[in-house]
């Protein structure tokens, strides 16, 4: 073929033509993946499923996968019913007892005319409405995601992970909500605003009454009547952040971050009588467990990673590398594990944390480290949790760079995963015959 | 805000297989209002397992859209996870059988684009376009797949997340013009508008890489 014919063939190329290749390329990467890592996947979102306490959880539980009780409680599912009917009755009695004049309301909420359990609540595509039994309302704007805590009769704590709400706070005289967004908090007593964080700036556009806001460095502002608020770093800040994270040099808390934690504390002792300690003191494995993986993050960068590293639990180190894992910050990640085995050396977690070391190395494409650290994690002794997976990880590293080493890994994880789900993977690599 | 593209008063909707070279239909099609009777039975009852059962049946198609979407060299597990778990909280508000489908695709492209919002303020590039990341991970038979995947997965990443989205499931997945701008939210003039941009800039980039295109027609040439 000539140059000139080959132009000439190049600039047939249609969008279409091009389409389906990328598509059969596309499909096969995803397919070969999907099929490495779909039972992996599934486990992995029904422990995140579980360890969010949604209400999904019941409905996720009867069925336990791949050989594993995911929700060992569901299994139990009729004594937990029998149990819930007990308290329920309980309540209904010292409710029937108390004088009518004393009985409390009882404050709770709605999302679209349906009572939720379910501590995080997302909008898709559509708006979402709360509606509160004192008469208040958010409208969570579509692609927001937004946690709701009830505080006493008149008290709610709404956190606004990302997007937008538009609320309306019916005044009492003990009405005490708080809307957090990243580092600022906004305080309501009776008012009408939208609030729209993106991650990194927060803005409260009002509509009635006035708010107060707190954030780091001291920060307090104050809106009202139709005034807007917008306060946040530029994005370049923000990356420095990220960055810096992940580094050496941000191993001691900054003075904005040594006045960020005072300032929380002692801007308004007053008005923050009403906040709940369980709040305050908000341990780091319960912000895990609710997602809140930056505000791990950064509590640990505001005590200094170094001293967090050095002065924390083995089950906060635990879960400051698993939050660091989760919000993609894997050299944090990697350095709690290493402390976590260092300082702990003789717990279970120690022993996890080098299967999670090997996964964090292999996801940063660092094959020698986390072949390396599944055979510590296998060497180990006994049989842990992660046998299967750290078994699985060495025979997808091994099997181009060392066939027969690959081999030898298939047939353990045949020998006791015989149904596993890296079982196909196994019997290709060891010549097994499939079943 | 998101809504269903609602045609204006005397305004012709654009056709949904246009005229122009540019846009031209995808032959392989598919809609992604397929039905899921039984899956969408299973979710209105509440019976037990459905979440698993719905992960089965759209997980190859869930992570194959990242991939479309960010190229190999993306960690999808985190994404993967999230779209699966807005599903599971939300699912109950499908309201049809036929619909089951494209609510799981559009739960996907609003995380995509959440996504890739977040990394376009944050200045984050891709990690691994240029295919470092993927080295030690197992590799394809094909070398030359291999590196045509990265290769058209980097001109991808050069669009913006609303074109990236559209051009995705219009000219990569194939789905009708209809359902990319239901799926997204977006009128159908917008989508349209948005599939010819970023076809210009894909076809260009494409065309002034003489191996990519070479083997994209042969491999292309294949497929017929």
């Amino acid at each position: 073929m000539t140059p000139r014919q080959r132009d000439e063939k190049r600039a047939q190329l249609s969008s279409a033509h091009l389409g389906r290749v990328y598509r059969s390329l596309a499909d096969e990467h995803a397919e070969r993946t999907a099929r490495l890592r779909e039972q992996e996947t599934w486990q992995r979102i029904s422990a995140k499923a579980s360890r969010s306490n949604w209400s999904l959880l019941e409905r996720l539980a009867p069925k336990p996968a791949y050989g594993g009780t995911l929700f060992p409680a569901a299994i139990h599912r009729g004594w937990w019913a029998a149990l819930a009917a007990a308290v329920a009755l309980g309540v209904a009695l010292l409710w029937l007892g108390v004088p009518e004049q004393n009985r409390a309301p009882g404050f709770s909420f709605e999302v679209d005319g349906q009572s939720v359990s379910s501590r995080w609540i997302h909008a898709e595509n559509d708006d979402v409405s709360l509606r509160f039994s004192d008469g208040s309302a958010v409208q969570l704007r579509p692609q927001s995601a937004v946690s709701v805590a009830l505080e006493g009769e008149h008290g709610a704590r709404l956190r606004l992970s990302e997007g937008s709400l538009t609320a309306q706070v019916v005044h009492a005289d003990a009405t005490d909500w708080r809307f957090t967004a990243g580092p600022y908090e906004v305080r309501v007593t009776g008012t009408a605003f939208d609030l729209t964080w993106d991650g990194v700036q927060l803005q409260v556009q009002m509509h009635e009454g006035s708010v107060e806001v707190t954030g780091p460095n001291r920060g307090r502002w104050t809106a009202s009547g139709t005034e807007l608020l917008e306060l946040g770093r530029q994005p370049e800040a923000r990356l420095a952040e990220k960055d810096d994270l992940s580094s050496e040099t941000l191993e001691q808390p900054s003075a904005e971050d040594e006045h960020f934690g005072s300032a929380r504390e002692g801007t308004d002792q007053t008005a923050r009588r009403g906040r709940t300690r369980a709040q305050a003191v908000k341990s780091w494995a319960e912000m895990l467990a609710a997602g809140e993986f930056t505000d791990i993050l950064r509590d640990a960068q505001r005590q200094g990673v170094d001293h967090s590293l050095a002065s924390r639990s083995a089950s906060e180190l635990s879960a400051l590398a698993q939050a660091a894992r989760y919000a993609k910050q894997p050299a944090v990640s990697e350095r709690a594990w290493a402390a976590l085995q260092q300082r702990y050396p003789s717990t279970a977690m120690a022993k996890e944390a080098a299967f999670f070391l090997g996964r964090v190395a292999e996801q940063r494409g660092q094959a020698a480290a986390a072949q390396r650290q599944y055979r510590a994690y296998l060497n180990d002794g006994k049989s842990g949790q992660y046998t299967g997976e750290a078994l699985g990880g060495l025979m997808r590293l091994l099997r181009t760079a060392d066939p027969s080493a690959a081999e030898a890994y298939a047939r353990r994880y045949l020998k006791s995963f015989p149904t596993g789900p890296y079982a196909r993977l196994a019997r290709e690599l060891s010549g097994a015959p499939s079943r | 805000m998101a809504g269903r593209p609602i045609p204006a008063k005397g305004i012709c909707l654009v056709p949904v297989r246009p005229a122009d070279a540019n846009d031209e239909a995808p032959r392989s099609s598919s809609s992604v209002q397929g039905n899921h009777e039984a899956l969408f039975a299973e979710i209105r009852q509440g019976t037990s397992g459905w979440q698993q059962h719905a992960f089965t049946e759209f997980h190859g198609l869930v992570r194959g859209l990242i991939v479309k979407c960010f190229g190999p060299a993306f960690e999808a597990e985190e994404l993967v996870d999230d779209v699966f778990l807005r599903f599971f909280e939300s699912a109950k508000r499908i309201r049809s059988a036929d619909r089951v489908q494209s609510y799981i695709v559009s739960i996907t492209m609003n995380c995509v684009r959440s996504e890739l919002r977040q990394r376009k303020r944050a200045a984050l590039t891709s990690a691994g376009a240029d295919g470092t990341e993927i080295q030690d991970r197992p590799s394809r038979d094909d070398p030359k797949a291999k590196a045509a995947l990265i290769q058209l997965g980097a001109v991808i990443n050069e669009l913006d997340p609303e074109e990236r989205a559209v051009f995705v499931l219009r000219t990569v997945q194939g789905m009708p013009l209809v359902e990319v701008a239901e799926v997204l939210g977006i009128s159908l003039s917008t989508a349209h508008r948005r599939v010819r941009r970023a076809t210009e800039v894909v076809m260009k980039r494409v065309q002034r890489n003489a191996l990519l295109c070479d083997y994209v027609l042969e491999r292309g040439g294949k497929l017929r």
